[in-house]
């Protein structure tokens, strides 16, 4: 309603222009300058992806399109919002919104941010893209579905994450990308007409996603002081980049996950883009063009390794950036749940151990569950997780500290 | 309560002929902060008809207050919003939404502005106050129950002073007109609905009369709002001619009162001349509409008034100001009337037909034999709201019935 009163006045101020003005600026008004609020495009309407030129103006977390998607269950939405990156240029990122077929409880339904785990970093590999498009290689929309399903009295709230469906590159594993990402699609679903939240919001996320999770955890209070966090949950969070790109450079078959962490801050640091090089091969340099442009990680691409030609972990500027964007070393107000497997062959749960530590030292509240053999996949937001955000919203969870 | 000692204030007012000046006494503003608007009320809190004070700032047509009504099939709620006394003063009204409970089409819902027919003076006998009161059978609550679609969102309000501060000022066209167009307003802010700028009018009786006037004051009201086509049923739309004729019909005598009280609702001069034709019988009659509504059995007796309204001023001039359909407005208009109306005699609608096709308007009119006034709502909520429909959809071609 603000935005429409900024538009009115705008207007009046271009019909307010003297004549005189008009003819020494015969230019017509910026049309595309005046921010014309949230634009609903149709369904299936394939230039919803279009990068939108000019770049609306508007505040990080305003929606800039939304798309209604066929849905048997509940009411699902398409949005693509403005955040900005990491330089603090205005960018806009897709995502997915999912909302209870059913009337509002009083206050609003309760937000649920989801970071999604690693699908790749092309635009295909996103799951607002892979969800309607049955030629999608891989089940990049499964996490989002069975989140949204499982977490029934919430808004699901899932970002592609910068450059993933929208424009511009994927930076993979940047948390000040993965954190602005999240948040700010909280704030542009509230925007959709007709979907009423209330403040009270969680984050949750899984591998990639538990990373960005913490990510936007620690940037919540000041990116999006109106909202409350009530509670944090991760599961196998890639919490810590530069010993995961250690290990990953140290396991053949995990070697192309290393190629993704330096690939993604590629995308951000020019002085990464630069010394690319110095830790991949040739075919990881291929590695690092095919999944920018066609395939996603689960994509086999046709190129021999090695990939990696030295530990990122150990040259610079790669050790320094990817230890930058370790997640969980500040404390926030609200309650931590880490769900982690002794099994997980992606992410060794000693780096749930280390995240653990860093904190409790840091003064976090915060609970770890150890699934006994469990792999990977075991530690998605499951409704153990959901369970523990439905007693904090209720009041009746009472958090348990591990430290 | 407020409630029933409004009348009577008011006979109190008129019969010792005091200036309006306690009507436009306002209460002293206590130095509270404003709450965020709008303000969700939790379903069944009767505090949601607590008049706000002061009433907050905004513009006509802002929500103020919405409320869950428990309803098993929609989505339905209670509204208050900001409108504008005749005066110029803010003032509060409530009223109804009523919207499928589905997915919202593309470009948001259709919004079917209704007017109810008159149902008195007390707050009960809003329509918004009856719907889920069991003490209280209403005919504007049932009314208001026919008009909900699966295709379009309907909102009725209970015009000003029903439900909201105030005297009601029956058939006082400006108050009536605002009403409808800032519930229309207001439903587009409810969070909970997506509805698009596509706006129809139905009204029935009193109702007739409140749509014709909201379609007049549209395009200056609510600019936003664009009319595509009205519907009206045995419209009160002569409001001079009506106190005459409803002066000597059986069941009907009481209008005069009626009228002269809606009338002095807006003004002292109108307020002094009641207190001098009121007779002991009418006096009577207003303490009475303190506790029952129009259709409940009176068991006074007339004469209320001491002479025939429209031989009285202010009374005959502003009778005269606020009959309806005096000017072309750019959606057609249907009139649908019964031969056999004992309320509204059906010649009234063949006046309104001659002056709308004076004024240049497509005007259609459908005389129904036999159809009484109770039974022609009937049409109005199928015939009607096909024909509706159809020139929404662009399906229908509007008829003129001029000659």
């Amino acid at each position: 309603m603000k935005r429409r009163r900024l538009m009115v006045l705008a207007m009046v101020g271009a019909v307010a222009i003297p004549t005189a003005a008009r003819a020494t600026a015969p230019t017509p008004p910026e049309v595309g300058s005046a921010d014309p609020g949230p634009v609903e495009y149709a369904q299936d309407d394939p230039t919803f992806y279009e990068a939108p030129n000019p770049m609306p103006t508007g505040e990080h977390g305003d929606l800039v399109r939304w798309q209604v998607l066929e849905s048997s269950f509940d009411r699902l939405y398409r949005i693509m919002y403005l955040s900005q990156n990491v330089a603090g240029a205005p960018i806009v990122v897709t995502g997915l919104v999912s909302v209870p077929d059913d009337i509002a409880p009083f206050g609003g339904f309760p937000v649920l941010l989801y970071g999604h785990g690693t699908t790749g970093m092309a635009d295909a590999c996103a799951p607002s893209v892979a969800i309607d498009n049955d030629n999608a290689f891989g089940d990049y929309d499964g996490e989002f579905n069975g989140v949204a399903g499982t977490a029934n009295a919430w808004v699901t709230v899932a970002t592609d994450y910068e450059g993933l469906g929208g424009p511009g590159p994927h930076p993979f594993i940047v948390g000040v990308s993965e954190g602005r990402g999240m948040l700010d699609a909280g704030r542009a679903a509230g925007q959709i007409p007709g979907v009423y939240l209330s403040d009270t919001t969680a984050i949750t996320g899984f591998s990639q996603g538990g990373h960005a999770a913490l990510w936007a955890a620690q940037l919540a209070a000041e990116w999006m002081p109106e909202r409350t966090i009530i509670g944090t949950v991760v599961g196998a969070p890639a919490s810590d980049p530069a010993a995961l790109a250690s290990w990953a450079a140290s396991q053949p078959e995990l070697s192309a996950l290393s190629v993704g962490l330096v690939a993604g801050l590629a995308t951000t640091y020019p002085e990464a883009q630069a010394a690319l090089g110095q830790v991949l091969t040739p075919s990881g340099i291929e590695l690092v063009e095919a999944w920018g442009t066609t395939h996603c990680f689960d994509q086999q691409v046709d190129v021999p390794g090695p990939f990696v030609a030295a530990d990122p972990g150990t040259v610079e500027p790669f050790a320094s950036l990817l230890t930058a964007n370790t997640a969980g070393t500040t404390a926030t107000s609200a309650p931590m749940l880490i769900f982690h497997g002794d099994a997980d062959e992606r992410i060794p749960v000693v780096h749930s151990d280390a995240l653990l530590a860093r904190l409790c030292a840091a003064g976090q509240v915060v609970e770890r569950r150890v699934l006994p053999g469990g792999f990977h996949v075991s530690s998605g937001i499951n409704l153990d997780a959901i369970a523990w955000l439905d007693g904090l919203a209720a009041g009746t969870t009472t958090p348990i500290s591990s430290c | 309560m407020i409630i029933r000692r409004r009348l009577g204030g008011l006979v109190l007012l008129g019969a010792c002929a005091l200036p309006g000046a306690a009507i436009a006494a306002a209460p002293t503003s206590p130095e509270t902060a404003t709450p965020a608007l709008p303000q969700e009320f939790a379903s069944g809190d009767p505090a949601f008809y607590e008049v706000p004070n002061p009433i907050p700032a905004g513009e006509h047509g802002d929500l103020v207050r919405w409320q869950v009504v428990a309803s098993s099939f929609t989505n339905r709620y209670r509204i208050m919003y900001l409108s504008e006394t005749v005066a110029g003063a803010p003032t509060v009204v409530t009223g109804l939404v009523e919207a499928p409970d589905d997915l919202a089409p593309f470009g948001g819902w259709r919004l079917l502005l209704y007017g109810h027919s008159a149902t008195g003076f007390g707050d009960h006998c809003a329509p918004s106050s009856a719907i889920d009161d069991p003490s209280v059978d209403l005919d504007g609550a049932d009314e208001f129950e026919r008009f909900g679609s699966d295709s379009w969102v309907v909102v009725s309000t209970d015009y000003e002073g029903l439900g909201g501060p105030g005297i009601h000022p029956l058939l006082v066209g400006v108050s009536a007109g605002r009403s409808m167009l800032d519930a229309g307003r207001a439903a587009r802010q409810l969070p909970t609905l997506y509805v698009g700028p596509t706006t129809l009018v139905a009204g029935f009786e009193e109702g007739g009369h409140a749509a014709l006037w909201a379609g007049e004051l549209a395009p200056a009201w609510t600019p936003e709002q664009s009319i595509v086509a009205t519907a009206v049923a045995a419209p009160a739309t002569e409001v001079a001619a009506l106190a005459t004729s409803a002066a000597s019909q059986p069941g009907s005598e009481y209008l005069p009162l009626a009228i002269a009280t809606g009338l002095a609702s807006t003004g002292p001069e109108a307020l002094v001349a009641l207190g001098t034709i009121l007779t002991p019988a009418g006096s009577e009659l207003l303490s009475q509409w303190d506790g029952a509504c129009f259709g409940a059995d009176l068991t006074v007796p007339g004469p209320y008034l001491s002479a025939d309204l429209t031989t009285v001023e202010p009374f005959a001039s502003s009778m005269a100001e606020n009959t309806a359909g005096s000017v072309a407005t750019a959606g057609p208009v249907l009139i649908i009337h019964g031969d056999a109306d004992a309320r509204v005699p059906v010649e009234h609608s063949a006046a309104l037909l001659a002056r709308l096709c004076a004024a240049g308007q497509v005007a259609e009119r459908r005389v129904l034999a036999g159809t009484t006034h109770g039974s022609v709502l009937s049409d109005l909520s199928s015939s009607g709201v096909d024909w509706l429909t159809g020139v929404a959809d662009g399906t229908a071609t509007p008829v003129s019935s001029c000659g």
